[in-house]
């Protein structure tokens, strides 16, 4: 303050000091009408000092003034000094309440998600543990304790049988739970043998008679129960083979297969041989083998072959509580593949055994006695067939029947009967042409191929990497459940991030050396701008996402992270950045009200803009290069997606790029060079050249991560430098990106959410492309079954 | 003749909110105008004029907005709020009714006056 009223002013508003944004006001308004005063009493002849004197004196008592301004401001003061008071504590806390409910749905989803696709992607047998068991267990609780016991199905094999036996001793002659016990017991790799699971690839049964006794007894059990049911004896003649029998096909010295070539016109792309196999076997426990065959061909004298694992899946599907979340709507598929799956492995095994021991008899002359078993396995597999609950269960029986097909052939060639044999072989083709044609129809454009694929993919994950359909319509509303949860995260993450910037502002204010805090509000208006302004980019980018093709959203979030990183953190300098420049100019104008317009607050420079310009260009060019590899087959199946690198290497520049706008050559020269950076990844992504790009990589990552460090630690610097005379205006911004973060949570999070409940309603649908079960209302499934159970 | 300063301190409320009636205005303005109009005989004492001011603006009868007058100085402007119209209807009323009894309290007292009765 140097004017020639200053200190007339000053003692004037003295009382006012405690609120200091106030008796700035106050003061500039009292020296802008001495001021004019000063300036007539010049006008009308008097000189300077004479014209100030008249204006002080026009003015009046200088103590009953002081007195009547306090009085006057006194309701205000306490009025403003309540609502800072009731601003701090609400928005703030609201906004990081709202942020935690907002993250935290999304994290437990997330976890359900991780866990389901866990499961999955090891057929049912996945193993989870710490926060993945929480948030499973978390649905558990929701379910009522007598449900409980029936949905939850624990993960490991041994504890899955377990359950089985308990579900049997609860209801005793339940045939539902019975055939799920037997099924269970199948699933033990000492039993028979487990190609489904990775660490048991290449491993054969072992002799364990334990094992091999309990299952001959749940068997004999549930044929008690159903006596016309083929199933029991089938999974009896499936673990007596296989405890009997040695697979020669695998070990150190396999035994090639019996196997006989045939070509297959019709079949797209150019013409190659095939050739049908038939694993060779040693039998080691004879007696046992053949209680084998006895058992298979009890299985075929039956009526019906019924596993009940439809049955057991809709009792447990309707105890599950409707999925809200995404991870609850892969559970779905997850009880679905523990529940289908076991059963279909013994199914194989008896057939192929079964098969073997034709050709065996075949071979060593006993005609009568290889067709029976041929009849009794081709019997088998149609009746399987007649009652199987879904797609995959299909593929597999339909598997087992074209196998003694082709056996039958072998059998033939075994006896000598050239004719029958050459009968057997068009028979064997002309199966062969109806499931391609079934499989790969145009009547529907080839629907069903898709079906079987789409289905291998629930299997091995949920969250399908990058493969050639990835982009199938039919995972969509999976992929808006997915990318819903993604964006809350993000959300998350960003509210957070304006969360922490309005705390360090406030502690930027806090008192230090004497100087005083001083919040000026910059107004309601300013105020609703700024936080419009600051939440347009992130209506921009939600208008974005609904494009697709632009977007890429329709490949799975596991392909898209490194283009996801470097959007968001587009979106959040970008935020960052307008909430910066425009409470900048808002402080900067109000400052100018109360006569504080000498206040140092950041400006941007033109080289600031120009690096922005460069940033926006190199984020365009990753989003390009990511659009451009993925569009490439070889790259995309692979895996290899060389944007990442330097896309992730430009989060931390932009981000910096946002809390700082306070842009320096070196900034500039950083610009640059992801820039280059992102050059060279557009042509190593058509180069498919991983090395030279690691090297780019990697220098622009330990560049970029350098200079953010040092970024960071000027823009703290410089934070606490923002002061001047008396007064530290760092807590001036607190309040827009508090409101910012506020409204954002509040609109943003209940959007992505609604989005995630809509599409898992979506995924949810019968018949939908996460339906496993509901496929066999699809025509091309039916037609198919169909065809076999005409067979019987 | 000049009036008493009571009298000039009762009305300084009604005469702020008719000046703002017009047009949004700032306080040295405001004690032009009245200096004007009333050709100087309501000389406000213009350091209680930023009390009462502020007194209306927390009240809500006026409201304020920081603009550049002419010759680009930036001045505080106040402009009446609706609650300030009905609050200067109010007092007019008042002082209306005020008057008329005065008026006739003073016919009948007949008050001597320099140069005769009234």
């Amino acid at each position: 303050m140097t004017g020639p009223f200053d200190e007339l002013v000053g003692r004037l508003t003295d009382r006012l000091r405690v609120d200091p944004e106030l008796q700035l006001e106050v003061a500039k308004e009292l020296r802008a009408h001495l001021e004019d005063a000063t300036a007539d009493y010049r006008a009308s002849g008097l000189d300077d000092e004479k014209a100030r004197a008249e204006a002080v004196k026009a003015l009046g008592d200088e103590t009953e003034i002081a007195d009547k301004l306090w009085q006057a401001n006194y309701r205000r003061l306490r009025l403003r000094k309540a609502a800072r008071w009731a601003f701090g504590i609400t928005i703030g806390p609201a906004a990081a309440v709202v942020t935690i409910a907002v993250g935290w749905g999304a994290v437990a989803s997330l976890l359900v998600a991780i866990a389901a696709a866990n499961m999955l992607s090891r057929n049912g047998s996945g193993d989870l543990s710490g926060v993945f068991e929480s948030a499973h267990q978390q649905i558990l609780d929701s379910v009522a304790p007598s449900a409980r016991l029936v949905i939850d199905v624990p993960n490991e094999s041994t504890a899955r049988i377990e359950w089985a036996a308990a579900l049997v001793k609860q209801s005793s002659g339940d045939a539902i739970y019975q055939a799920n016990y037997v099924r269970q017991l199948l699933t033990q790799p000492e039993l028979l043998t487990q190609p489904d699971l990775q660490d048991q690839a290449g491993k054969s049964a072992v002799n364990d008679h334990a094992a091999l006794g309990r299952v001959l007894e749940a068997c004999r059990r549930g044929q008690e129960i159903e006596p016309g049911n083929a199933f029991y004896p089938l999974v009896a003649a499936s673990v007596l083979f296989e405890n009997s029998a040695k697979d020669l096909s695998a070990g150190d010295n396999p035994r090639p297969p019996i196997s006989f070539s045939y070509a297959e016109p019709w079949v797209d792309g150019p013409p190659k041989t095939n050739s049908f196999d038939l694993d060779q076997l040693n039998v080691t426990d004879p007696a046992m083998f053949k209680q084998g065959t006895d058992a298979l061909s009890q299985a075929a004298r039956c009526t019906y072959l019924e596993s009940h694992t439809r049955d057991l899946l809709n009792r447990q599907m309707s105890l599950w509580p409707p999925p809200q979340r995404y991870g609850d709507a892969l559970m779905a598929p997850v009880f679905e593949c523990t529940t289908l799956l076991p059963q279909l492995n013994g199914y194989r095994l008896a057939i192929n055994w079964s098969c073997w021991a034709a050709w065996q008899a075949a071979t060593d002359g006993r005609r009568e006695e290889a067709f029976k078993t041929l009849d009794d396995a081709k019997r088998v597999s149609l009746l399987a067939s007649r009652h199987s609950d879904f797609l995959i269960g299909l593929m597999v029986v339909s598997g087992m029947y074209e196998q003694t097909l082709g056996a039958r052939v072998l059998v033939n060639d075994a006896l000598h009967l050239p004719k029958d044999a050459d009968a057997a072989k068009a028979s064997y083709l002309d199966y062969r042409r109806f499931f391609y044609s079934t499989r790969n129809g145009d009547s529907d454009d080839g629907k069903l191929a898709k079906l079987i694929k789409l289905h291998g993919d629930c299997l091995d994950a949920i969250l399908v990497p990058a493969k050639s359909h990835i982009t199938d319509a039919m995972l969509a509303p999976g992929r808006g459940a997915e990318y819903a949860l993604v964006d809350r995260l993000e959300l998350t993450q960003l509210v957070g991030l304006l969360l922490v910037m309005a705390a360090l502002k406030a502690a930027s204010a806090i008192p230090r050396r004497g100087r005083r805090p001083a919040m000026m509000f910059i107004g309601w208006r300013r105020l609703g701008l700024i936080t419009l302004a600051a939440i347009a980019p992130v209506a921009a980018y939600a208008i974005y996402l609904s494009l697709p093709t632009l977007s890429g959203r329709s490949f799975s979030a596991e392909v898209s992270t490194d283009r996801l990183a470097v959007e968001y953190a587009a979106v959040f300098a970008l935020v960052l950045t307008i909430i910066g420049i425009l409470n900048g100019r808002a402080l900067r104008a109000r400052a100018a009200e109360i006569g504080f317009d000498q206040i140092a607050l950041p400006r941007l420079r033109p080289l600031a803009i120009i690096t922005g310009l460069i940033l926006g260009a190199a984020v365009i060019g990753e989003l390009v290069a990511w659009h451009w590899t993925v569009a490439t087959p070889l790259q995309r199946d692979g895996l290899y997606l060389p944007t990442g690198y330097w896309g992730f290497a430009l989060v931390p520049l932009l981000l910096v790029f946002g809390l700082t706008r306070q842009i320096t050559k070196i900034w500039f020269c950083l610009g640059m060079c992801v820039l280059i950076a992102a050059a060279a990844s557009l042509i190593t992504a058509g180069l498919s050249e991983p090395f030279w790009l690691a090297l780019v990589a990697i220098f622009t990552v330990a560049v970029i991560s350098a200079f953010a460090a040092i970024g960071v630690w000027r823009w703290w610097s410089g934070a606490l430098r923002q002061k001047m005379g008396q007064f530290s205006f760092g807590l001036s911004s607190a309040p827009a990106l508090m409101v910012a973060a506020l409204v954002l949570a509040c609109v943003g999070g209940p959007l992505a959410g609604a989005q995630e409940k809509c599409a898992v309603t979506q995924m949810s649908q019968p018949g939908g492309s996460y339906d496993l079960l509901h496929e066999i209302d699809y025509s091309p499934w039916g037609a198919l079954q169909k065809h076999l159970s005409d067979q019987l | 003749m000049e009036f008493s300063s009571d009298l000039i301190k009762g009305s300084v409320v009604p005469v702020v909110l008719v000046l703002l009636r017009e047009r949004p205005m700032y306080g040295y303005e405001m004690v032009k105008q009245v200096n004007a109009r009333t050709n100087g005989k309501l000389q406000w004492r213009e350091g209680t004029l930023y009390p009462t001011l502020h007194k209306l603006e927390s009240e809500g009868f006026i409201s304020s907005r920081w603009k550049e007058a002419e010759g680009g100085r930036s001045r505080k402007y106040y402009a009446i709020t609706r609650t300030g119209r009905t609050e200067l209807d109010r007092r007019a009323g008042e002082w209306q009714e005020f008057s008329t009894s005065l008026n006739r309290l003073l016919a009948v007292t007949k008050l001597p006056v320099a140069g005769g009765e009234v």
